[in-house]
């Protein structure tokens, strides 16, 4: 084959296939995008459970970046076990929350009840936390109470839920500053079209409709809020 | 003999391939065995970034490298097999990890 053609096929063949990867993973390309206004303004903290090695380093490689850029604080914690980290999570929190007018929490576990940890932090503090993002299974009816500790917005799911494919698209468009509701109504189509393109995949042994089920996110509080937007 | 040598960049992409493979899945649990507590997260994602880019960079460059001397040194029925059962597999797994590195790095 001649040198030129065999240089053209050596670059055209991975191009497409990295074309292929792209719409594979079904998610605009955010290309470089800016940090939205008012940086300074918020901080935010995420937790991840006590789960095997290869998930915590996924979640952590996935989400650090991504906050330490967004927000002007941002801590992260890896749990060891069901308990580790409290002091440490609330120290970070409180801190968080005194020094910035507006406070995100990731809850990235299983079905948990960080709740409780908050709940005992003063009231004027409180009601700083603006959006908690809440991965954990059957933890969607969390909703109200978060938002009477405080919170703006809540996004939970409802049971044996496959959050981290909505979690991916949640955390990607939070930070280029798209309102809530449009995130979910992305996100949970999305996630739907993944759970699909699976069950196709499975020669239908994955229950997509199921999936589903457990799954869709849902939404309570201030719909409208973005990254950028300063509450209290 | 000496067009023996251009096969070399087939076992040597793979490898690059198969050691981020299992970077990825055992290099976690030794991180988090050895540290249990704290961690220093900033540290993890840096190293994992490094290793990433740099294992998913190299496999894609040297199965590129690979295919074109394949594909001029070698006649057609040796070479489109190779590209399609050696390269294509490794350039899938490689771009696979590149564009998970881009997308951890919030650069896409």
């Amino acid at each position: 084959m001649k040198a030129r053609i065999a240089a053209r096929v050596s670059i055209v063949i991975p191009l497409s296939i990295y074309v292929l990867i792209i719409i594979a993973v079904g998610d605009d390309l955010l290309l470089l995008s800016g940090i939205t206004a008012g940086r300074e303004e918020r901080a935010a903290v995420a937790i991840r459970d006590n789960v095997n090695a290869f998930y915590k380093w996924g979640t952590l490689v996935f989400t650090y970046h991504y906050l330490d850029r967004h927000y002007a604080t941002s801590r992260y914690f890896t749990q060891s076990d069901r308990n580790d980290c409290k002091e440490e999570f609330v120290a970070a929190l409180t801190d968080a929350l005194e020094r910035h007018a507006c406070v995100d929490l990731f809850l990235l576990a299983h079905t948990n009840n960080y709740i409780n940890w908050v709940s005992p932090l003063p009231e004027p503090l409180r009601t700083k936390i603006r959006f908690v993002y809440n991965t954990g299974c059957h933890n969607e009816s969390q909703g109200q109470e978060w938002l009477n500790l405080g919170a703006d917005a809540y996004i939970g799911h409802p049971g044996v839920s496959q959050s981290p494919f909505f979690y991916f698209y949640l955390l990607r468009h939070w930070v280029r500053g798209n309102p809530l509701q449009s995130i979910i109504e992305l996100g949970n189509e999305r996630m739907i079209k993944k759970f699909y393109q699976l069950e196709r995949i499975s020669f239908k042994r994955y229950d997509a409709d199921y999936a589903i089920r457990e799954s869709i996110a849902s939404l309570v509080g201030n719909s409208n809020l973005r990254i950028q937007d300063v509450t209290q | 003999m000496k067009q023996l040598v251009f096969l070399l960049f087939i076992p040597l992409a793979a490898l690059t391939q198969v050691l981020c493979i299992i970077l990825m899945y055992y290099g976690p649990a030794w991180v988090y065995e050895k540290n249990s507590g704290l961690f220093d997260e900033h540290k993890i994602w840096i190293y994992s970034m490094i290793l990433l880019l740099f294992l998913s960079g190299a496999g894609v460059v040297l199965s590129c490298l690979g295919c074109y001397l394949a594909l001029i040194k070698f006649k057609r029925i040796l070479s489109i097999p190779m590209v399609v059962f050696c390269y294509v597999p490794i350039w899938f797994v490689s771009l696979v990890c590149l564009h998970a590195a881009f997308i951890f790095s919030a650069l896409l």
